[in-house]
């Protein structure tokens, strides 16, 4: 979706102690259609948060207050706004204290214009949904974005294998959100995730837990990566290796990973989607 | 936040062969330097490495050179950092005593020298002064092509500066070897060829080098100048042939 097409434009708060990172931000984010605000300080951006903004990218490392600290306070008082930090150290423990703070991702500095833009893009359905919710209306007028929260690994590992050979279904599910798809011709197995990359359902061989991550980053980023080729909404991914199938697909708010005999089964599983999703 | 710790010198260049060559050449006049691929990569480095030079490749895609300048300029923080943009094309705000001012059709090794220098005099290389040079003159009496046998031939090592009229271009040689070559928009090895074909009047200055710090270049040319030489020989061969052709027919 193109932030330029969205009125009221999206408003993002800079949050960076760094006049130079927060103008450089707002030269690349303002000709984009994002309209910015921004604040030296955390404590600067608590006090600036009315009217709300639709997004903050907050540096962490910051003179007093943290980023971290800010977004466990908007979070805290239930302010539903998507946060995105940045900051030049993104280990394990950053990524795990920006999630439990309530963080729909960080950047890792420094980062190119071509790192930016395809990370913040899926938060801007995020944050139309999330002002929606606060004028009380339907989000229906935005763009149908299939996008969901990205957590952007700052460097992605490689894609933890999955299972090494295709199980009979088990657990498989009479109800739920996964009911039915059992049954179709060529599936051997499902992990639904939520949003926030919990795992909502399943049946058939375990996928491994960080999958959880790289479902969310696959799916945002070849959302993005669609909008950009100009050709509508994501559709789906397929993974093949070592003569296993992975489909994966936006689903709600969350992501489908279906473990697949091959890539023909594909188009029953999203027939099976469409029905679900109608 | 600040931490002070990086390399001395940030390359700035959408261009990453162009930025590591760069690079390349200030460390081995002896400073540390990293590169960035644009203005915003630039300045989100900047912020953690503090770099004393920043060097601005006129041809910046996300933001423009202004912009990266304007903004340098007006963060206390990087205020009195030194800024290189070669070139022509200056911002307005361009000029400052942080700024380094290099004359038109300045060669870039020779303008980073004279950037080096804003960060100390003593120790930085002399690449802008021909008096520095070991060998100089026209290439009119000395073709580029003997003077790239007399290198390999002495297994000399440093950079070759030229001037094609206003055209500035160099070659990095290590141990006689073309490894890098840069004139105007071409890749390293089209710069190549285009030097050794052109008949352009022009002059050349030699500045000697040695080889140990150019042993972890990043090599644009990768054909033996033995190679490059025969081929450049066989080319002014079929041109002279063409020419004589062409006086025979006509007369």
């Amino acid at each position: 979706m193109n932030p330029a097409d969205i009125h009221p434009p999206i408003t993002v708060l800079v949050v960076d102690d760094s006049v130079s990172v927060r103008k450089a931000l707002e030269r690349i984010l303002a000709p984009q259609g994002y309209q910015i605000r921004m604040a030296d300080s955390a404590e600067n951006a608590l006090e600036s948060l009315e009217p709300l903004p639709d997004l903050v990218l907050a540096d962490i490392l910051m003179p007093g207050m943290s980023g971290l600290e800010l977004t466990r306070i908007m979070t805290d008082r239930g302010l539903n706004v998507p946060v995105m930090l940045m900051s030049g150290i993104v280990d394990e423990v950053t990524q795990r204290d920006a999630q439990a703070a309530g963080a729909r991702g960080v950047l890792r500095k420094p980062f190119t214009p071509a790192e930016l833009l395809p990370a913040i893009a899926p938060q801007v359905q995020v944050a139309l949904d999330a002002r929606a919710e606060r004028g009380g209306h339907s989000p229906a007028a935005a763009p149908a974005a299939s996008a969901a929260p990205a957590a952007v690994p700052a460097s992605p590992e490689p894609v933890p294998s999955a299972p090494a050979s295709a199980a009979p279904v088990q657990g498989a599910p009479a109800s739920g959100p996964l009911a039915g798809l059992n049954v179709v011709s060529g599936v051997e197995g499902a992990v639904l995730y939520s949003a926030d990359g919990d795992r909502v359902a399943q049946f058939g061989p375990d996928l491994p837990e960080s999958f959880a991550m790289y479902a969310r980053f696959l799916v945002t980023a070849a959302a993005t990566a669609s909008h950009h080729l100009d050709r509508g909404d994501l559709g789906s991914i397929l993974l093949s290796y070592a003569g296993q199938t992975l489909l994966l697909t936006p689903h709600r708010d969350g992501q489908l990973v279906t473990l697949l005999r091959s890539g023909d089964a594909a188009p029953a599983v999203t027939r099976w989607q469409a029905a679900q999703l109608n | 936040m600040t931490s002070g710790d990086g390399a001395a010198c940030l390359v700035v260049s959408p261009h990453l062969s162009r930025a590591l060559s760069h690079a390349a050449l200030i460390e081995a006049a002896g400073w540390s330097a990293t590169t960035a691929a644009g203005g915003l990569h630039a300045l989100t480095q900047i912020e953690r490495e503090r770099p004393a030079l920043v060097t601005i490749d006129p041809a910046l895609e996300d933001l423009s050179p202004a912009d990266l300048h304007e903004i340098l300029r007006d963060d206390p923080a990087t205020a009195q950092t030194v800024v290189l943009i070669p070139g022509a094309q200056r911002p307005a705000r361009y000029g400052g005593p942080f700024d380094v001012s290099t004359p038109a059709g300045m060669s870039a090794p020779a303008a980073l020298a004279l950037a080096l220098q804003t960060l100390d005099a003593q120790a930085a290389p002399r690449w802008n002064d021909p008096e520095g040079a070991a060998l100089s003159g026209e290439l009119s009496t000395l073709p580029l092509t003997d003077i790239l046998l007399c290198a390999q031939e002495l297994q000399l090592s440093g950079l070759l500066l030229i001037h094609l009229g206003a055209q500035p271009a160099h070659l990095v040689l290590r141990r006689g070897e073309i490894i890098d070559a840069e004139c105007g928009e071409r890749t390293a090895p089209q710069a190549v060829t285009h030097l050794l074909a052109s008949r352009v009047p022009g002059d050349y200055r030699f500045h000697l080098m040695p080889p140990e710090p150019l042993g972890e270049y990043p090599r644009g040319v990768t054909v033996p100048t033995a190679r490059l030489l025969m081929e450049a020989a066989v080319q002014e061969d079929h041109a002279a042939a063409d020419s004589s052709h062409t006086a025979l027919e006509a007369s």
